[in-house]
């Protein structure tokens, strides 16, 4: 298989999405592909950084402001009823 | 198709009914629960906090009003992040055409949380440091999911950084699981390339 098909599939082979014949394949081409196991190596850093960036805190005041517009939709539901 | 028995075990089927004859106070346990996943998504779709916490306000009202609609056909949750989702799209196709109208000039002051320009003492406390590179790096990754088309912006965002998996992705984005995973290929590329440009080769 050639280096482009196979980086094609390196992120489902590295979250195992493969077939088994699939990724047999793309096993046996990163034993002897330099190229190839570096691009991988460079996905896995991708993924771990993008897994790893921190959860943002909302502003405080988030769920109060959306429960006035939520009382104020239903009291004007209301008054049209 | 999901049954009834399937609905029914959507662990917040209870206060939905609540809520579908009128709750208001149900509702807001359903905000509470889902305030910060729906901030986060939108926060990483947009960029900008203050547009994400506008456009999770949005999309809490328009789930209150549509409410009485929802059949069960999928999760509670998957619905709720679909419509935090499309919202965020709309409104980065609205930030996308605002700043291609609008100029900056160097003069203009520097964007800090509070406006100033930031004076920390240089310390020498190793996990300072580290928390201060995991937070540029943290920003540097952004920037590059923010330079990302958004179909492939959205696939790294609920995958990557939400953790989804990829069926859920493709029941929200309504794709199919192989065009996720191509996607969801495409995009990291992208980011690999871009942080390539930002960081250097030691990325």
């Amino acid at each position: 298989m050639e280096c482009r098909s196979i980086e094609e599939k390196l992120s489902a082979y590295l979250e195992n999405q493969l077939s088994s014949e699939e990724k047999r394949q793309v096993a046996e081409h990163l034993k002897t592909c330099a190229k190839c196991s570096l691009s991988l190596n460079d996905l896995k850093k991708i993924v771990a950084y993008t897994q790893g960036l921190e959860e943002i805190e909302p502003p405080p005041w988030l769920a109060q402001k959306v429960m006035a517009r939520v009382r104020e939709e239903a009291e004007s539901k209301k008054g049209i009823l | 198709m999901r049954t009834q028995e399937q609905t029914k075990s959507d662990a917040d089927y209870e206060v939905i009914l609540c809520c579908q004859k009128g709750d208001v106070d149900a509702f807001e346990g359903l905000v509470r629960k889902y305030e910060k996943k729906m901030f986060n998504i939108s926060y990483r779709m947009t960029g900008d906090y203050n547009e994400a916490s506008e456009v999770v306000q949005d999309a809490f009202v328009s789930v209150y009003k549509n409410i009485k609609g929802f059949k069960g056909k999928a999760r509670f949750s998957t619905w709720l992040y679909t419509i935090v989702v499309n919202l965020s799209k709309n409104r980065l196709k609205q930030i996308k055409a605002r700043s291609f109208h609008e100029q900056f000039s160097l003069d203009d002051p520097v964007d800090t949380d509070n406006g100033q320009m930031r004076t920390e003492p240089v310390s020498t406390d190793l996990s300072v440091l580290e928390k201060l590179e995991k937070r540029e790096i943290g920003q540097k990754v952004q920037t590059c999911i923010n330079s990302l088309d958004s179909e492939f912006r959205e696939v790294i965002v609920l995958r990557d950084i939400q953790g989804f998996s990829y069926e859920e992705v493709g029941a929200m984005l309504k794709i199919a699981e192989g065009t996720v995973k191509s996607r969801l290929h495409r995009a990291r590329e992208a980011v690999k390339n871009c942080l390539k440009k930002a960081i250097g080769s030691n990325y």
